[in-house]
């Protein structure tokens, strides 16, 4: 029941390469995103998880010299077509990053920052609603209710992580892009994002990159290992992790390098 | 082996010693050249702002006086003193060329004493007891009796806050030039500002690295170091001879002054914009924000404390700048106070660099104290700025 089929796609990537300049850091990727599913990016460092995940939302875009090869689709529809926006496309594509990066601004303007630029809300009770409801979505909501007008950068590494989710919530994405999220957390912090991730993937398609197969096993259903900018195998994670088909999936998910 | 290893250790030690005592020496030569220039300017400078004047209380003035207002405080003086004097001359000139105009107002208005400002010689007397004054013996003797019958106050000398300038020094004041310092430093800003924030901005949020780019930035920091009277040169060929503006004014001084921070303020707004960390960036274009709001929204935002601090450090630059005002001009003698930024003026330095050229004694006093007041107004401005620096600093997570 784990993956009814046949599964929604979300998003797909075809023959996806992506250039530095000179060099080339992702070779020909294809790679199906269910929907309301989490799907693992894992791989050793360097090999081009961030650099994929960046295509997703078309961040790359603002890489000087990055140049991205093949189409990536979203519900059917090329994202790097001319007549794309990149607004509109992030706007349905949100990011978390690696770093907790709330802006220097109160709790409630972090959170409001999305629906404001986007029109999201008529009212004053309206914009309060959407920064309530994604607080409370992204677990946030009892730490934070007595001190929304508080600077967002005062709060703890793991809350202004849960801030970045409430923030990219609020502007109901349906996708959820997150580069590592928990790497600068530490144990508590993770296992409350990972709860997190849990609940979150029954509304929305979050694709995660993480260095910690652990941390893959527990909360993806998906996982896709990446190597020297090549994808080398891709299948439900249970699968993957105790019955790889490579050996180097298999090299890698044992310890032998990484 | 270990003998070896000791010798190394005590002249590790001794290096130690060395540079310590030797920063501590210089450390201790930047405070005491300060505090050798403070005291200077201070001991030079309290002067300016007391005087001395002579009260006569209303019922020591005797009727029926002089129709010519200056024989008439000759009169005042001489019943007061109740002996005779030699010569009118002597006493009217230990007098401010105020006085006259002082009774004149009083009898008008005759409330409290009549408050009588002595001239710059006798004011030195009193302050300085020179030996080599220019007063004369009868003079002396005359400054005396009416000290010794307690006539002589000293006051706090307000009219060098409220006056403009004048050919006698007890009576100048550097209202006018404060006014006009600030309303060329308003100019200067206005002017300044948009201009290079709008700069900063462009070059460093916008434009694409390119050969051009470099250049222009190359370009703006070579401008950072020309000297300022290279600046007063091109104002004085551009602003006057070729724009027709009118000379000795707030206008041309500001706009000479804008092209010297022009640069200074491009380097610091660039600095604050570059200080917002990528991530930030990114975060808002994440969000669905576009490259204008972001910009707009987050980075000059969180640059403003930045931008606000480098904006007066600048200020203050310039509240100093006197050489550039002398070649447009700004060196006229200016008793009123500028109505606008197209009548003439002269500013604050300006007006010091006069002063410190004139030969009468009393003028020393009244530059020390001018360029008193203007350490003053740098030493605020620059403590705003660092009290800006300081509770504006920006944390980013
Ligand atoms: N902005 C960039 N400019 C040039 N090369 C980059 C840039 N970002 C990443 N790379 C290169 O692309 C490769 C993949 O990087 P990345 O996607 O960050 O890997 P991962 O996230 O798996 O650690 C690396 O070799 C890295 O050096
Ligand atoms: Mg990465």
């Amino acid at each position: 029941m784990l993956h009814p089929s046949p599964m929604e796609k979300k998003m797909e990537a075809h023959a996806v390469s992506v250039f530095y300049g000179q060099t080339q850091a992702l070779y020909d990727i294809s790679l199906t995103i269910p929907a309301r599913h989490v799907t693992a990016l894992i791989g050793p460092s360097g090999c081009g998880k961030s650099t994929f995940l960046r295509c997703l939302n078309r961040m790359n875009d603002v890489v000087e010299g990055c140049v991205v090869r093949g189409s990536i689709l979203l519900d059917g529809q090329n994202i790097y077509a001319p007549s794309v926006d990149t607004v509109m496309l992030r706007a349905r594509v949100g990011m978390v990053f690696q770093k907790p990066n709330p802006f220097p601004k109160s709790i409630f303007d972090n959170v409001a920052y999305g629906p404001r630029i986007h029109g999201m809300a008529k009212t004053k009770a309206e914009l309060e609603e959407i920064v309530v409801e994604s607080l409370k979505k992204a677990g946030l909501w009892q730490e934070v209710k007595d001190r929304l007008h508080t600077e967002g950068t005062s709060l703890s590494g793991g809350q202004q992580q849960r801030l970045c989710i409430a923030r990219s919530i609020a502007i109901s994405p349906e996708v959820i892009l997150m580069d590592e999220p928990c790497s600068a957390l530490d144990p508590i912090a993770t296992a409350k994002i990972e709860e997190l991730i849990d609940d979150l993937k029954a509304n929305y398609t979050i694709i995660i990159v993480t260095h910690s197969m652990q941390q893959a096993a527990r909360v993806s259903q998906t996982t896709a290992f990446f190597h020297l900018g090549k994808m080398i195998e891709v299948g439900p994670t249970d699968v993957l992790f105790t019955n790889p088909k490579n050996e180097r999936t298999q090299g890698y998910i044992t310890g032998r390098f990484g | 082996m270990i003998d070896h290893k000791n010798r190394s250790f005590y002249r590790r030690h001794w290096r130690d010693r060395v540079f310590r005592r030797v920063a501590v020496g210089c450390v201790g030569f930047a405070v005491l050249a300060l505090l050798t220039l403070l005291t200077s300017i201070i001991s030079q400078g309290w002067g300016a702002f007391v005087s001395y004047s002579v009260e006569i209380q209303a019922q020591d003035i005797p009727p029926n006086l002089p129709s010519s207002d200056r024989a008439a405080v000759v009169a005042i003086i001489t019943s007061f003193l109740q002996t005779p004097v030699a010569s009118k001359q002597d006493v009217i000139r230990l007098f401010s060329a105020d006085a006259g105009s002082q009774l004149v107002a009083w009898l008008k208005q005759p409330q409290g004493p009549l408050r009588l400002t002595l001239s710059d010689d006798a004011d030195m007397v009193l302050k300085h007891s020179y030996q080599d004054s220019p007063l004369k013996a009868e003079q002396r003797k005359i400054l005396n009796d009416l000290k010794t019958l307690g006539v002589v106050r000293r006051n706090v000398h307000f009219t060098f806050f409220t006056a403009g300038d004048s050919r006698e020094p007890e009576l100048v004041g550097i209202y006018s030039a404060l006014m006009g310092s600030l309303l060329t430093l308003a100019t200067a800003f206005v002017m300044a500002f948009p201009i290079g924030v709008m700069t900063a901005i462009y070059l460093t949020e916008y434009a694409k690295p390119s050969a051009w780019r470099t250049w222009v930035e190359i370009n703006i920091n070579n401008l950072a170091a020309v000297p300022s009277i290279v600046f007063g040169l091109l104002g004085l060929s551009l602003f006057i001879q070729f724009l027709g503006w009118p000379r000795s004014t707030p206008l041309v001084g500001g706009a000479v002054l804008a092209l010297i921070i022009l640069p200074t303020l491009v380097i610091a707004t660039t600095a604050a914009l570059k200080s917002v960390p990528t991530s930030i960036r990114m975060a808002a274009l994440a969000m669905g924000a576009s490259k204008t709001q972001m910009v707009f929204h987050h980075v000059v935002p969180y640059s403003i404390p930045g931008i606000m601090t480098g904006s007066i450090l600048s200020m203050a630059h310039i509240l100093g700048e006197t050489a550039p005002l002398l070649l447009i001009g700004m060196v006229a003698f200016i008793v009123d106070v500028p109505g606008g930024i197209t009548e003439a003026a002269t500013t604050l330095p300006v007006q010091i660099f006069l002063w410190s050229e004139s030969p009468e004694r009393a003028f020393a006093e009244k530059t020390a104290g001018a360029i008193l007041v203007l350490l003053v107004f740098l030493l605020i401005m620059n403590a705003l700025a660092i009290i800006l620096r300081h509770r504006h600093q920006k944390t980013w997570s």
